[in-house]
């Protein structure tokens, strides 16, 4: 009986760990395993049956079935889309507004955060329940468009970027960040003269580096998926991103097919291989950009999630 | 419905312009505008009764003032001298060519005044290239006397847009109108006035100041009437709807005979499904495809409709009363013989959701025997981008024969007719105001309305000579630059449609043909120029409901007495005011 009990105790003091802290047994590692897997293939497998449908021959897809791997690689589909230069120069547009639309955000949203996370500010609770009722109620299409319009900013890339310029979510998540971040760093950079935006730029804006750098993804994604803002305020359409313009492609794929075939015997490439490519394409960018935000994203996520 | 502007495109790029309006003319009716949007069936306007043959003519609005008109104008059609040209048989079956003919100037001087014209237009294609590098667009300019500023629209985004800008006034120059484009309420904008009432200037004598849109047929100005008012200027479209075609080649396999009565037809409809007709060893065939958005289905419910002579949404009692389709023996036996094929079988098991393009592409990768499009498909495999071609690409054995109503049905049968336009250009009310601004306006939707052969049907089909399109043993091919600079820019007219078919001229005799027994056979809706605001408020309501209840019995979860229940409420969800309100209107 003691034995046993000091032999327990050993084993518990020895690992200086709690028990379910121990490391799992090769059984457990191996269900582990597999159940990540499994949940990797899922989310994996319509991506690789997108691509795979990109890059596979016409009359593979035509046929049918379920391709995981072009059996017949073509690029037909790609050099359809990118054909003529408007592809590329919509991809141009998106690219620069996701950078420029992306930086104006994150000042505003960020100036307005720092702001509200003062509580000494006279009226920001006032400030903070305005942007709030944002979340509750959302201009229709119309007033969205008369406003847009009355600003002369019809035709303009500003019309793509101002309306909307500060998320609400973004920035109660941002208020909420800064607000964390201990007083006494703040009062020591007072102390040493600092102005407020030296306190913003030298102290809050590192300690918050992860949270910036997701909510500027979200943004930036934001910003690249959209496109019905585009239809509404644009009627020049060679300042169209890059959303609108595949949209065409998507929604008229067979459309195109027809209008790039040139040779009326080849047959073109069919909707759907057209589709899935304007799927990579449009996906892309994104996919890109991802990887070198990712060891910011785990963290900005969680932020706020456990309370030191 | 993606597939609809698809097959249009393409068939633009691959016959002439004019080719081309002609077979989507055929593609246009039958897709719904979107999948779920509406069905088409454009009913845009509503007026008086299927007005006369000849349009009231007041006097047209001020004399015109020659000194600022500028001299010139289109000089009528040179298509009457184009060699190897097969004339229409009857109004509505377009005029045939089977060569290149030698291009003739149709139009001298320049339409417009020089000042800018914004357009606003819906769009099925990408873009055009930017305008300071686009030399059709260049050159468009310069043939019009104008800027052209189109806002190019994408078709699913057309309705808000639509909405967006009437809301914001100051309305472009020329306004496309298509409400059949999820943009029902432009019916409320024309109601209150905002376009410019344009009858004056476009009936009688007035008209003919504006040569090729005074070849117009009549149907084509009365379909679009909006309370008996000209609006806009219709964009032409083949009269020809969507018709059926199945596999012949399935039904010699199967070792079938050609379906001449509806139980044959059922029967080899069922066989399609539980025979092997492709020699695949698996059970991956089925008769049908997708039964359709609405009551009217136009899909392969229409199929069944047209065999039984269903008429075309309403039908015009001897008392002047109407009754809708849904209340006619035929469509109940419709209901009846889908119903029994359904449980035979014969049907995709996803057709209940299937989407128009899904149904088109399980048709050419021969998945269902049957399927419903527009004629232009179906004229010859031999010309690209149809489904018959794309059909041969997958299977070089596959044979299309058309199931014509009346072979099938007895001598009831019909097919439903286009509008014979598809949308229709308006002009402001602000803009109206100016009647030379008017008349310049018109003066360029008739330039762009050019005949075929003429020198700017050439340029509007195929742009410029060695930039846009390069001329191989006669016959201009759209080059992949040519198909960017052009995109959409003049989508808002077109000419007459015509068949032009270089590829293969030799299917322009029999395609003529083929349109004109379909005409033969043609109705058309009678609301079409009737005005009931009941029915544009509800219609999209009614639709969808309609689309239940007809699922709902042809799969069999309800059974076919459930039609009664289905015509009591929907009579009661603003059926009957929409039939009161259309006798109101018919008898005037």
């Amino acid at each position: 009986m003691a034995t046993a009990l000091e032999r327990s105790t050993t084993v518990t003091v020895t690992s200086g760990r709690p028990a379910w802290m121990e490391p799992p047994g090769p059984p457990e590692q191996v269900a582990k395993t597999l159940f990540l897997v499994a949940i990797a293939v899922v989310m994996l497998f319509p991506f690789v049956y997108v691509v795979a449908i990109s890059f596979s021959s016409a009359k593979d897809v035509l046929a049918g079935g379920l391709i995981l791997w072009p059996k017949n690689p073509s690029l037909d589909a790609y050099q359809a889309i990118l054909r003529g230069g408007i592809v590329a120069r919509a991809l141009l547009v998106s690219t620069g507004l996701a950078v420029f639309g992306t930086a104006a955000k994150m000042v505003a949203t960020v100036a307005l955060a720092y702001g509200l996370s003062k509580r000494a500010v006279p009226g920001a609770k006032l400030v903070l329940f305005l942007v709030l009722g944002t979340l509750l109620f959302r201009p229709g299409l119309i007033p969205s468009y008369l406003l847009v319009k009355n600003l002369g900013l019809i035709d303009t890339y500003q019309s793509l970027i101002l309306p909307g310029l500060i998320s609400a979510f973004y920035l109660v998540i941002l208020r909420n960040f800064f607000m964390n971040i201990p007083q006494e760093l703040i009062e020591a950079a007072r102390l040493d003269g600092g102005s407020d935006w030296q306190v913003l730029w030298h102290i809050v804006l590192p300690l918050s580096k992860a949270v910036l750098a997701v909510i500027a993804l979200f943004y930036g994604v934001d910003i690249w998926n959209a496109f019905f803002n585009a239809v509404l305020y644009l009627n020049d359409a060679s300042m169209w991103p890059v959303q609108l313009v595949l949209r065409q492609y998507v929604l008229q794929g067979s459309a195109m097919a027809s209008a790039i075939t040139l040779d009326p015997n080849q047959p073109p490439p069919p909707a759907q291989t057209l589709q899935m490519a304007i799927v990579v394409v449009a996906t892309l960018p994104i996919l890109v950009v991802y990887p070198f935000l990712q060891r910011y994203f785990t963290r900005g996520v969680l932020s706020g999630a456990i309370k030191a | 419905m993606a597939m609809r502007h698809s097959r249009r495109a393409l068939l633009r790029t691959t016959l002439g312009l004019t080719g081309i309006t002609s077979l989507l003319a055929a593609c246009a009716p039958a897709t719904p505008a979107s999948p779920t949007s509406a069905p088409v069936a454009p009913k845009p306007t509503s007026a008086p009764p299927p007005a006369p043959t000849t349009l009231p003519t007041p006097a047209p609005p001020a004399a015109t003032a020659p000194a600022t008109a500028p001299p010139g104008g289109s000089l009528g059609t040179p298509t009457a001298l184009a060699e190897g040209k097969l004339p229409s048989p009857a109004v509505g079956v377009p005029d045939g060519f089977t060569m290149m003919p030698k291009l003739l100037k149709s139009y001298d001087g320049k339409p417009g005044r020089g000042g800018k014209v914004t357009v606003f237009t819906i769009a099925y294609q990408p873009p055009p290239v930017p305008r300071d590098q686009n030399q059709m667009w260049q050159e468009l300019e310069k043939r019009l006397g104008v800027t052209w500023e189109p806002i190019i629209t994408p078709q699913p985004e057309y309705g808000n847009k639509s909405a967006a800008l009437i809301a914001g006034g100051n309305l472009p120059d020329l306004f496309y109108l298509n409400p059949g484009q999820n943009a029902a309420p432009q019916y409320k904008a024309m109601d209150q006035g905002a376009f410019t009432d344009l009858t004056a200037y476009l009936t009688g004598e007035a008209l003919k100041a504006y040569k090729n849109l005074s070849t117009f047929p009549d149907y084509m100005w009365n379909n679009v009437k909006f309370k008996n008012k000209i609006i806009g200027v219709p964009k032409p479209l083949q009269r020809n709807g969507n018709i059926a075609f199945y596999r012949g080649d399935w039904v010699k396999k199967l070792g079938l005979d050609a379906p001449k009565s509806m139980d044959v037809l059922h029967d080899l409809l069922v066989a399609f499904a539980r025979g092997d007709p492709t020699g695949s060893g698996q059970k991956d065939t089925w008769g049908l495809g997708r039964y359709g958005t609405d009551w009217g289905g136009w899909d392969s419910t229409l199929i069944a409709f047209n065999m039984f002579g269903t008429p075309f949404n309403w039908r015009k009692n001897p008392d002047g009363t109407l009754t809708h389709q849904i209340e006619t023996d035929e469509f109940r036996m419709g209901i009846d013989f889908l119903r029994r094929l359904y449980a035979d079988g014969a049907f995709h098991p996803d057709s209940a959701g299937m989407t128009f393009a899904q149904c088109q592409g399980a048709f050419i990768g021969g998945k269902i025997g049957a399927h419903s499009e527009g004629l232009g498909n179906f004229y010859s495999p031999t010309i690209a981008s149809t489904v018959y071609f794309k059909m041969r690409q997958a299977d070089p054995n596959a044979e299309l024969v058309g199931l014509y109503p009346t072979q099938a049905g007895g001598a009831k049968g019909v097919t439903r007719n286009t509008q014979g336009s598809f949308g229709y250009t308006a002009i402001p009310a602000a803009v109206g105001k100016d009647e030379e601004r008017v008349k310049e306006l018109l003066r360029i939707l008739d330039y762009l309305a050019p005949p075929f052969g003429s020198e700017e049907w050439f340029f509007l089909g195929y742009g410029i000579e060695g930039v846009d399109h390069q001329v191989t043993n006669g016959v201009p091919v759209l080059n992949e630059r040519g198909i960017s600079e052009r995109g959409d820019l003049t989508y808002i007219m077109a000419g007459l449609p015509t068949l032009f078919i270089p590829q293969a001229p030799d299917a322009v005799a029999p395609a003529q043909k083929m349109a004109h027994e379909i005409l033969k056979i043609g109705i058309d809706d009678l609301s079409w120029p009737l005005y009931s605001a009941t029915d544009i408020a509800k219609r999209a309501e009614l639709n969808q409901f309609g689309f239940d209840s007809m699922t709902a019995i042809i799969t069999g979860r309800q059974p076919l007495s459930a039609l009664d229940d289905a015509i009591k409420e929907w009579k009661s969800r603003g059926g009957e005011q929409t039939r009161k309100e259309f006798e109101q209107a018919l008898a005037g």
